[in-house]
């Protein structure tokens, strides 16, 4: 519920912003009935595009899960540890954005492809002979894609030709596939001499472990530079994960995966894209099919 | 265009962007929430102990009243071939709660482990005299008491190889090795006291070396015999060693043979 209250939030901020703007503009004398009418049309456009590009991903655990339960040893040597920002994923964009005033309301359907990794590692050895010991390192790739669908209120900051615009909003994102790559790798100093292994990688489909759906709440800046009647764009966003992205009732649905001891942590997920694409407008004035901000 | 006029299409228009938004915080009202009862319901648990030459073996595990676990085992020992007494205690999920290396000499755990009231009991042997005894355990692993199992119809209690709680009365099953016989005992998990017991000859002399093999399965790490007992009707019955084979006997504790003929009621296995 706090989280709806962030979101209602941060529209009446949008909103209240939107006022100011309106009561800083004053009117201009100048403009005779037929200006009046392209103002009023050119305050409206209809944005159509596809962008694309790279993103990073991070989790934050909300609460750790472990397959091992150590009987003589604190957890903590045994525990995930997650890297961060570290394997670029890919994502696809289609943007339609309604332009009004400055404001542009946007919905951008995405494909998202992601990844995160985790490893942990577990130390046995003799209480005599503390060099005859076994060491293994597990890693852990999860590779995930999702449908997301992101609502955006942009607002341009500045500019005609190039245009720096803000950013917010909030998605919703939908699974379609999820797969774990499980690599054991390890140092045997208990066989006589040192021995250095890795076992073949276990790639499990992981789809039934993820949460089917999750939320989250976007933030983001970007350019668009005109050119002609379309408009390239660059765009960043941070989307931070508001809910659990596992599946709770079947994190321990994998047979091969509890076995060599892993289990998913509940967790969030936050995603840094970078995307570059283009944008056309839907609506024209009626000489030269000038595009309203020309 | 007056300043109204602009603030009543803003309005429209928020009010067109908030009813999108609705509709999609309805879709987002759909993401995962947890429940402890999913973790309670479903886990998967290994414990693990880092020292490299240690040996655990579960045998029999139990819930207990607080929702959590005992977990019976076996442990090696380095004072001697045989298997020592491993308690285990986790929580409701899974988590390791706390353990129990029970003295050397108690020996030879053996399924089942079974609670009467608060208390845990299962059948285990005292080295090195190789004498059936209960032992019960509280579900904290606070206390260990052990009580021997009296002798009952010239079947000397020793090598307990599995037992069955029947009837409130422990239904245990034993190797006699001094008689060379399987026994099958009904014994008052309490007092250890029998109130019956039959016993039934595995057929083989004294210069026989079946005993002493018998025998060395008892001990850690050898491969032990699928051993079982149990209570159909007004029959009982077990899993042992009778007339040279490895047999499935059933026996009314009454009669010197087993019931009806072994060619009907007695399976026997040779392995």
């Amino acid at each position: 519920m706090k989280r709806l209250y962030l979101i209602l939030f941060c529209f009446l901020i949008v909103a209240q912003v939107s006022a100011q703007e309106n009561k800083k503009r004053k009117p201009n004398a100048a403009y005779n009935k037929q200006n009046d009418a392209n103002e009023k049309f050119l305050n409206k456009q209809w944005w159509l595009g596809f962008k694309a590009g790279t993103n990073l991903t991070d989790v934050h655990v909300t609460k750790t899960y472990s397959v091992f339960s150590p009987t003589n040893y604190s957890p903590d040597q045994s525990a995930k540890k997650y890297e961060h920002f570290k394997q670029p994923g890919a994502q696809a964009t289609i943007e339609a954005s309604f332009y009004f005033k400055k404001f542009y309301f946007s919905l951008q359907p995405t494909y998202q492809h992601s990844l995160f990794t985790y490893t942990n590692s577990y130390l046995w050895y003799d209480d005599v002979v503390p060099t005859n010991n076994l060491e293994l390192n597990y890693e852990q790739e999860q590779k995930l894609d999702y449908f997301i669908i992101p609502l955006l209120i942009k607002y341009d900051i500045a500019g005609n030709k190039l245009r720096p615009y803000v950013q917010i909003g909030a998605f919703s994102a939908f699974l379609i596939n999820a797969n774990k790559q499980t690599t054991i790798s390890g140092t045997d100093n208990a066989s006589g001499g040192e021995n250095n292994f890795t076992d073949p990688a276990i790639i499990v489909g992981a789809k039934d472990l993820f949460a089917k759906s999750s939320w989250g709440l976007i933030g983001g800046a970007g350019l668009n530079y005109t050119l002609g009647n379309v408009r390239l764009n660059l765009d960043a966003q941070y989307k931070l994960g508001m809910s659990n992205i596992t599946s709770t009732k079947n994190r321990n649905s994998s047979d091969s995966l509890s076995g060599v001891g892993d289990i998913l942590d509940d967790m969030t997920m936050d995603n840094i894209s970078i995307s570059i694409g283009c944008l056309f407008p839907m609506r024209f004035l009626a000489n030269g099919f000038k595009s309203s901000d020309r | 265009m007056d300043l109204n006029h602009q603030t009543v299409n803003l309005f429209l228009m928020l009010k067109k962007f908030y009813s999108l938004l609705f509709i999609a915080l309805t879709v987002l009202s759909c993401s995962e929430e947890s429940n402890p009862k999913f973790d309670t319901d479903n886990f998967t648990s290994i414990f693990d102990n880092y020292k490299f030459d240690i040996d655990y073996t579960p045998i029999d595990m139990v819930q207990t009243s607080d929702g959590g676990y005992l977990i019976l085992g076996r442990r090696k020992l380095t004072t001697s071939n045989m298997s020592g007494i491993y308690l285990l205690k986790a929580d409701e999920n899974g988590n390791f709660v706390k353990e129990l290396e029970v003295d050397e000499t108690y020996v030879n755990p053996v399924a089942r482990l079974t609670q009467i009231g608060e208390v845990f009991y299962f059948a285990c042997m005292e080295y090195p005299f190789m004498t059936a005894n209960i032992a019960s355990v509280d579900p904290d692993l606070e206390n260990v008491a052990f009580t021997p199992v009296s002798s009952i119809n010239d079947i000397i209690p020793t090598y307990p190889s599995v037992a069955s709680y029947i009837d409130n009365q422990f239904l245990l099953q034993c190797y006699d090795h001094e008689n060379r016989q399987s026994g099958l005992l009904i014994v008052d998990p309490v007092t250890g006291a029998a109130s019956g017991g039959k016993a039934f000859t595995i057929g083989i002399g004294a210069a026989d070396n079946v005993n002493e093999a018998i025998i060395n399965t008892f001990a850690h790490s050898r491969r032990s015999f699928p051993y079982e007992v149990g209570k159909s009707g007004g029959t009982y019955f077990f899993n042992g060693f009778y007339n040279f084979t490895y047999s499935l006997v059933f026996t009314d504790l009454v009669s010197d043979d087993p019931i009806g003929s072994s060619e009907t009621r007695s399976v026997k296995t040779k392995l």
